[in-house]
């Protein structure tokens, strides 16, 4: 009975991927071609973020512990530090120009309206990445 | 200095946490001592306060490059 009961559930569940992959590329598609510091920006960037943290409250799972080994851990942190130190040398040194920091460089991949929607669609696949965990 | 030495700090660093990342991945989770990076995010996020920094992080990306 509980087989049968499944069924459905996932046909449901597989009608709703292939509507919601579209709904996705359509959505950053138009984002993409917003351009900064506008309220059409705003909106559609806080609409998606609240739809992301939305579904993170309304899915959580519980985890089993996370062994975190400390080789492993000395040195994902010493590489994020490494990052973070290069990105803050890079934002603090004159002139500017000479130092281009994350956000420049992205600013520039993200120029173009595909590079921009591009962005956009793998920043709502990280936010829903994250909301499942 | 140049754009290009900058530049290419980013590219090593990036290239080191690909490097890790496969060899994370390639040794198998119990036989490595190095274990991928999504474990420690998944150790970050397993507490609640952990898992909504992470996520109002996540927004702040968002509004650093498509609003402001």
């Amino acid at each position: 009975m509980a087989a049968v009961d499944r069924e459905p559930r996932s046909l449901i569940r597989s009608a709703g991927r292939w509507l919601v992959a579209p709904l996705l590329l359509g959505f950053a598609w138009l984002a993409g071609g917003l351009s900064t510091f506008t309220w059409p920006a705003e909106v559609t960037t806080f609409a998606a973020a609240i739809a992301v943290l939305a579904f993170a409250a309304a899915h959580r799972r519980d985890r089993a512990p996370v062994r975190l080994g400390r080789t492993g851990f000395v040195v994902w942190t010493a590489w994020l530090a490494a990052v973070t130190g290069w990105e803050l040398w890079a934002l603090f040194s004159l002139p500017r120009s000479a130092h281009p920091t994350i956000s420049s460089l992205v600013n520039e991949l993200t120029s173009s309206h595909p590079g921009r929607a591009g962005a956009v669609l793998l920043w709502l696949l990280a936010g829903w990445w994250l909301a499942r965990r | 200095m140049t754009p290009f030495v900058t530049t290419a700090g980013y590219v090593v660093l990036a290239l080191t946490a690909l490097t890790l990342q496969v060899l994370a991945t390639r040794s198998g989770p119990s036989g490595s001592r190095l274990r991928p990076a999504q474990t420690y995010l998944a150790a970050v996020m397993r507490g609640t306060p952990g898992r909504w920094i992470v996520l109002v992080l996540w927004c702040w990306v968002g509004w650093h490059f498509f609003v402001r």
